[in-house]
């Protein structure tokens, strides 16, 4: 059991509440439980290369970001040194760091988000309510795949009679885009012949139904009350002050037993992903092992 | 003329997010740009939903939409070089505004699935659509001068890199003032350097077989021009 096995709605709201959970908190230590859990999802969904490049990558962003920020900003009280007559401030650094956390958990949670929600299940997602938009984002899905390999059969024949770019770069621009131009054409006729297809089918002329292959099960509701909780338990904190996280003009961290109880609902609910994955990953050993 | 008035609203988003700036400037204005953003695209679909629907002019836009998706892929041996928003500009004179709007929005969501998603994405769909929107609003004298076409393709890059910029002036310093944006805006001055290039090398060279393609089809299958 993966967690893209859920139903598009419980997803979609786990992806909504964490994104915005993490933003609107700006919490340093939801920011890094969400990188560690949503990094640890993402591994089995990465290949060994993005591996590599995000650990290049991200330290990288970090760096990037926590640097700059105490030398474009420097409000602040606690003064370090002095560059170019400015004041470097702790708590701009703190800032820039803490800042750079959530950046990167963003970033994260939408790479993973990238990996395992398909268009489809977008589609069916919008399918009841926007049914017109669906049936346009879908066409246009199953236009891509087909008008890449017409591109590709249009460069065959550029090259079979023996147009073929030079190596400098406007050439191969002007060529690219003649083929585009195509293309384009070509499949201007197509769609007029698709539409034809359809419209002798009776589109549009009765109320639409939509497709919808996914079912909301049991398992489904329960997972969506469970996000509800984290996010109802977190919020609450947030409303009552306990998440404050203060850089400017010093820094003032809220501590406590609230605090802690909206930390953990938050970092549960960024973990719900991971959690699904080691619970099918552990099944999977214990199934396996009674063989 | 009714038609087009009802799609003003949407060009008046800029408008707002300024005046939110001046009223709302703070902690609150991150979520602001977001409740607009949103409400934006969220009101022109739904209009969108309820228009009287011609199936030839759904499936053309829809391929129009695949054609500038595969287009980033297409084009990926000339890093930064995309032609969405060519094609967007395009489709809008051609199609109107509404049809501009929705393969631009529609374009970025699309090409998200592709390329990655990320929390620009509201801000990158209502800036594409506004690019389509206008260049249907000012379809006219666009098409009857090439120099103007040109002018309007390197300022709809800025705009929509400096759409980027204030998006990222809000997150990080959760408001905005002159000096950030400056700041931001100096920052991806290269990126909005090749935006606005490969903006106007793409109007220039698809201009005119693509409108004929466009104007082709209206023509010859009878696609309503006007919204």
């Amino acid at each position: 059991m993966t967690f893209s096995d859920f139903h598009p709605l419980v997803t979609a709201a786990w992806y909504l509440s964490v994104l915005i959970l993490t933003t609107a908190a700006g919490h340093p230590v939801l920011s890094a439980g969400a990188i560690l859990f949503t990094g640890l999802y993402s591994l089995p969904l990465t290949g060994a290369k993005e591996k590599k490049d995000d650990l290049f990558f991200y330290p990288l962003l970090f760096l990037l970001v926590a640097v700059t920020n105490p030398l474009f900003s420097h409000k602040g009280r606690t003064p370090l040194f002095f560059l170019n007559d400015n004041p470097v401030t702790l708590e701009a650094i703190l800032y820039g760091a803490s800042f750079a956390l959530t950046l990167i958990a963003v970033l994260l949670i939408c790479k993973c988000m990238t990996k395992d929600s398909s268009a489809e299940r977008f589609t069916a997602l919008i399918g009841r309510f926007l049914p017109k938009t669906a049936t346009v984002l879908s066409v246009a899905l199953r236009y891509v795949p087909l008008l890449k390999r017409r591109a590709g059969e249009i460069r065959e024949a550029q090259r079979g009679i023996g147009l073929v770019s030079g190596e400098s770069l406007t050439d191969r621009v002007v060529l690219t885009a003649k083929n585009y131009s195509s293309l384009i054409g070509w499949s201007m006729v197509s769609a007029a012949e698709s539409a034809r297809s359809m419209r002798a089918r009776n589109y549009g002329v009765t109320k639409r139904t939509s497709l919808d292959p996914f079912r909301f099960t049991a398992r489904d509701a329960g997972m969506l009350i469970l996000i509800a909780l984290c996010l109802a338990v977190t919020v609450t904190g947030g409303i009552t002050g306990a998440l404050r996280f203060d850089f400017y003009p010093a820094l003032a961290v809220k501590t406590g037993a609230i605090t802690a109880v909206s930390l953990a609902g938050g970092l549960l609910l960024a973990a719900l992903p991971m959690l699904t994955e080691g619970w099918g990953w552990m099944k999977w050993r214990i199934l396996r092992s009674k063989i | 003329m009714k038609k087009r008035l009802s799609l003003l609203p949407l060009a008046l988003i800029p408008v707002l997010i300024v005046l939110g700036t001046v009223i709302a400037n703070g902690k609150y204005l991150l979520y602001f740009g977001y409740g607009v953003a949103m409400l934006a695209l969220g009101a022109f679909f739904l209009t969108f939903e309820k228009k009287e629907n011609d199936t030839l002019r759904l499936v053309i836009l829809a391929v129009t939409v695949a054609l500038s998706s595969a287009g980033r892929v297409l084009f990926a041996a000339l890093p930064a070089f995309k032609p969405v928003s060519a094609l967007t500009v395009l489709a809008g004179m051609w199609f109107g505004g509404e049809a501009g709007f929705l393969v631009g929005a529609l374009s970025a969501l699309l090409s998200g699935f592709y390329f990655g998603l990320g929390p620009w994405l509201p801000f990158q769909m209502l800036s594409w659509g506004l690019i389509g929107l206008f260049a249907g609003l000012f379809r006219k004298p666009l098409k009857k001068s090439l120099p103007l076409l040109c002018v309007y393709g390197a300022a709809a890059g800025a705009l929509y890199s400096l759409m980027m910029d204030v998006f990222m002036a809000v997150w990080k310093d959760g408001g905005l003032t002159a000096k950030n944006l400056l700041l931001y805006f100096t920052a991806s001055l290269p990126t909005t350097a090749v935006y606005l290039v490969s903006n106007v090398v793409f109007l220039l060279l698809l201009r005119k077989p693509v409108g004929n393609a466009f104007e082709r089809v209206i023509t010859k299958y009878g696609m309503e021009e006007t919204e």
